[in-house]
């Protein structure tokens, strides 16, 4: 079972996040500070380093200001000190926000391969709502496996990860907007011994 | 104060380069967001640095991206646009695309589908006009079927005569062809290249003249019945059919001749139903004027008209498109002193301009009075190969043509690229502004050909 913190400027209860309408994408302008994307960034950070867990998914949304945080289960490791937050933003990049790196610091990692859209529209993590997803954290796929879809304009293009590897993050939340090579997900290779 | 908007508050700039940065310039200038779509090779570009806001559409290719329309309409829809800029080029003209913006609730910065349709085919645009009472030049009647067709039109059209693509555009596609013995294999070949470049091999044919001038007039038409000519502007300075140099008002143009083009004009748009910003080409030859074609979008030479008139011809098309009426009317959009544009490539004039994509580490642009620059480069900055080689437009403007001739050659004289193999049309230009002929404003679309220049 996982648990969700939503963190929000109007302090509302922790909410799902379900298939609906697409959100629009975040951005600076319209009246909002464009340095605040950085401070949610900042207020995420803390949130891993205070509760020393290692968050699952995290979404953020820049217009009315809320933060999405899926942890892991009980038992998961925890976060190291080094661990880091992505901080790319999804959907569009705002006029001031740092380009992204990627970087991933702190537990040795293996050979790391980012599953990035194929195109810039909608990506859904299961085949229809309501569905299992494609793909979980810790799961292992196949090379040419089906990990979601990316609809653009009634195209429903799948993804697939190129090679075999485990899920070690899913990046977007499901019917969130995507840019074109936008990181998806992170997948772990095993050694071929 | 600027007259309100409407709704509009975002627009959507579905285009790169020099265009996508005059488009969130204009946005700048009146108050409105710009989200701009980019390809992978346009990542660090001016545009999508000054936008408000910037989405990744696809890969470098264009096909994948700036002419991919799922692409581009998802982008806008997710970036809360209310209007769609396809700048020049790419989808500006294709009216299945204006479509598909409309259906989606999106304006389409441009004239209605259904009436970009009927002018945007070239062919069909000729019978619109020569119904309109414009004068045309002999041609086939429509696109020509096939190889039988072919040979009954030349017969009656006689030589020498053009084939040109009916969805074409921009002077590409284009097959000049001399006599009997040329007509079959030129036919076949303006077919593959029409299919080749926009999709869609269907031709038609027309006389060609050997040394006219080319001369449009630039249009703008609100929703409310308003239409003004601003102008003509004389291109007829080319390279394969390809503007290098253009200017306005024409050199040497008789004004009953500019007003005739202008009345022409304003016919076009009255019968076509046309709104927003639009050009009427045409070809001069004495006092012979023939129309040639229609470019339903904001043209490359633009500023030319901008510079003579006062006018912001891009916030005009926005303005029009929020359902406000134009801004620009009567005497004092009337042209005023003499402009000129020289359009400089990274393409290298000794070598058959190939195009010269590289990295740029030194750029000085030129500057002074009266001297605008529109370019997207930078230092630092990576010209693709995926697109076409525009790499800067120097403009300038002065009270009369020997002023402002003199000024373009500093304004030339000053520019300087450079960066490892790149080289630039400017050496050919400075030649160009230097010529006796071109100084006296007596040359015709043969300019360059006649000199054994940019073959």
């Amino acid at each position: 079972m996982t648990e969700t913190t939503e963190h929000n400027g109007k302090g509302r209860g922790a909410q799902g996040r379900g298939r609906g309408t697409p959100e629009p994408f975040a951005d600076g302008a319209d009246g909002t500070d464009p340095r605040t994307l950085d401070e949610l960034y900042r207020v995420v950070e803390g949130l891993v380093r205070v509760s020393g867990r290692s968050p699952k998914h995290v979404s953020v949304r820049l217009a009315d200001a809320s933060i999405d945080v899926e942890w892991e289960q009980e038992g998961a490791p925890a976060a190291g000190p080094g661990t880091a937050v992505p901080d790319a933003p999804a959907g569009v990049r705002s006029a001031d926000a740092p380009a992204s790196d990627g970087d991933e610091q702190g537990a040795p990692v293996k050979d790391a391969l980012t599953i990035t859209s194929p195109l810039v529209g909608t990506f859904y993590h299961s085949p229809e709502p309501g569905a299992h997803p494609f793909v979980s954290v810790g799961q292992d796929v196949d090379a040419g496996q089906q990990v979601g879809i990316v609809e653009a304009m009634k195209l429903l293009i799948p993804v697939v990860s190129e090679r075999a590897g485990r899920v070690t993050r899913v990046l977007v939340s499901n019917a969130e907007r995507v840019e074109y090579d936008q990181p998806l997900l992170l997948l772990e290779q095993e050694d071929t011994a | 104060m600027s007259a309100p908007l409407g709704d509009l508050r975002t627009v959507f700039v579905a285009n790169r380069g020099e265009i996508a940065l005059r488009v969130v310039r204009a946005c700048r200038d009146l108050g409105l967001r710009s989200v701009v779509g980019y390809s992978s090779a346009d990542a660090g570009s001016a545009a999508v640095r000054l936008a408000d806001a910037s989405v990744r559409i696809g890969p470098a290719p264009s096909r994948f991206s700036y002419s991919y329309a799922p692409a581009i309409v998802e982008a806008a829809l997710g970036s809360g646009a209310q209007a769609v800029h396809p700048g020049y080029g790419f989808l500006s003209e294709d009216p299945d695309f204006a479509e598909i913006c409309v259906k989606n609730g999106l304006v389409f910065v441009g004239p209605d589908p259904r009436v970009m349709a009927r002018l945007g085919d070239k062919a069909l645009a000729r019978q619109v006009m020569a119904e309109a009472g414009v004068p045309v030049l002999p041609g086939s009647s429509g696109p020509v079927a096939d190889e039988r067709q072919a040979l009954a039109e030349a017969r009656r059209i006689g030589f020498p005569l053009i084939i040109k693509a009916a969805a074409g555009g921009g002077g590409r596609g284009m097959t000049v062809v001399r006599d009997m013995d040329e007509l079959l294999q030129g036919f076949r070949g303006a077919r593959a290249a029409a299919r080749e470049f926009f999709g869609d091999e269907r031709v038609y044919m027309e006389r060609f003249l050997d040394r006219p001038r080319h001369i449009e007039v630039q249009v703008v038409a609100d929703e409310h019945g308003s239409a003004v000519a601003l102008g003509e502007r004389d291109c007829s300075v080319q390279r394969r059919h390809q503007k290098l140099v253009e200017e306005s008002p024409g050199p040497n143009l008789p004004r009953e001749t500019a007003c005739r083009l202008e009345d022409y004009a304003l016919r076009g748009v009255r019968t076509a139903g046309y709104t927003g910003a639009g050009t009427f080409e045409f070809l001069v030859q004495g006092d012979e004027v023939a129309f040639i074609e229609v470019n339903c979008r904001i043209q490359v030479e633009h500023p030319v008209t901008e510079m003579v008139t006062g006018t912001d011809l891009v916030a005009e098309q926005l303005r029009v498109a929020s359902g406000a009426r134009l801004s620009v009317a009567g005497p004092d959009s009337r042209p005023r002193g003499v402009a000129l544009e020289c359009r400089v490539n990274a393409e290298d004039p000794d070598r058959g301009f190939v195009p010269c994509p590289g990295r740029i580490t030194g750029l000085t642009l030129p500057g002074g009075p009266f001297v605008r620059v529109d370019s997207h480069a930078g230092v630092g900055d990576t010209l693709p190969p995926d697109y076409d080689s525009l790499l800067a437009k120097v403009i300038v403007w002065a009270p009369d043509r020997e002023q402002a001739v003199r000024r373009m050659e500093r304004a030339l004289m000053e520019f300087s690229v450079e960066g490892p193999g790149i080289r630039t049309t400017v050496p050919l230009l400075r030649k160009v502004v230097a010529d006796p002929l071109f100084r006296k404003g007596e040359f015709s679309t043969s300019f360059l050909t006649d000199r054994g220049w940019g073959a």
